[in-house]
């Protein structure tokens, strides 16, 4: 099994071998790495619930989203249940001017879905 | 109007998105609805639950009160507002759902006898009621005392990788093309590599008895 590193660790991993630098610029390479390996490998999922409010169609998406992987709606078991995406919603949408911003919170409770 | 679907949700609900929002609608089944929009699906209209029940009895807990309507379509967090016959619970209150057909709220006020009412729902959106899943960006390293793994989400199994990154990216810097590009190459093999192991297809191979 691999053994989980730190930032130090890798910082004192390119002291030796290719010579010290910045901590700052470290941390900016490394978060470079991260960008990259994300965009790459995208197994890194997340879950955030808002409330579903009434009259509002749209709801602002966090910065830190790549793609989405699923929605769903809590239905009146109280179970969340996934829904279909739109696959043409042009023919459908005049000039929507909603445009409210939503506070998302991590939903970090055990998966309750439908599958 | 597009509203009170939420029994049925893979039916009635819908979503798209541009770069930075989604968008949810609901079906629109009402041809005669009187809204601007005329499509078959439109903007959420309703809270999900029935606007207004008959309470046919409540019972008394102590600190709480349990009321019975049969089917009231409340969800836990809905803020319903209850006229009752002897006065006793006239007042706007949070309630969580017991069943189907009972919800609880609290309030140290006893019953009269027989006494019944009439809820409204308050609320006009359903609490926690849409959730996301999506692939992330990692978490931002901003401490040296960061762990990859636990605090920034990284598997463990691509630490490696992020070394070589930083070594390819340091060598360009010092113009060692040769070394930059064995790293860069070192890092390019160990993301094509790895497989998540908890997207991973298992298969559960049951022996033919």
């Amino acid at each position: 099994m691999a053994k989980s590193m730190t930032v130090q660790n890798i910082i004192d991993d390119i002291d030796e071998s290719v010579g010290a630098k910045s901590e700052t610029y470290m941390l900016r390479l490394i978060n470079d790495a991260l960008l990259d390996i994300g965009e790459k490998k995208q197994h890194y999922t997340k879950k955030v619930t808002t409330d579903l409010k009434k009259k509002q169609r749209w709801y602002t998406l966090s910065d830190d989203m790549i793609d989405i992987i699923r929605v769903e709606v809590l239905d009146s078991n109280d179970r969340y249940v996934m829904i279909p995406k739109l696959t043409d919603p042009h023919k459908l949408l005049r000039g929507d001017s909603d445009s409210n911003s939503v506070t998302w919170t991590d939903s970090s409770g055990d998966d309750d879905s439908l599958k | 109007m597009a509203t009170n679907k939420r029994t049925y949700p893979n039916t009635y609900f819908t979503w798209y998105n541009d770069d930075n929002r989604i968008a949810i609608l609901a079906q629109d089944t009402t041809t005669t609805s009187g809204e601007r929009t005329k499509e078959k699906y439109d903007t959420f209209q309703g809270d999900g639950s029935s606007e207004s029940g008959t309470i046919t009895g409540f019972t008394d807990e102590g600190d709480t009160i349990l009321a019975a309507d049969a089917d009231h379509g409340l969800v836990t967090g809905n803020s319903i507002t209850i006229d009752s016959s002897a006065n006793n619970f006239d007042d706007t209150y949070e309630i969580t759902k017991v069943s189907k057909d009972t919800f609880r709220f609290t309030d140290a006020s006893a019953p009269g006898g027989g006494e019944t009412g009439t809820w409204t729902a308050a609320s006009t959106n359903v609490l926690s009621g849409l959730r996301i899943t999506y692939h992330a960006k990692y978490e931002e390293a901003d401490a040296t005392t960061d762990n990859l793994q636990s605090d920034l989400g990284l598997d463990s199994a691509l630490h490696n990788a992020v070394v070589c990154y930083v070594k390819a990216r340091l060598y360009e810097d010092d113009e060692d093309i040769e070394y930059a590009n064995y790293y860069r190459q070192m890092y390019e093999r160990k993301i094509k590599k790895f497989r998540g192991r908890r997207s991973a297809v298992r298969h559960l191979a049951v022996t033919r008895l």
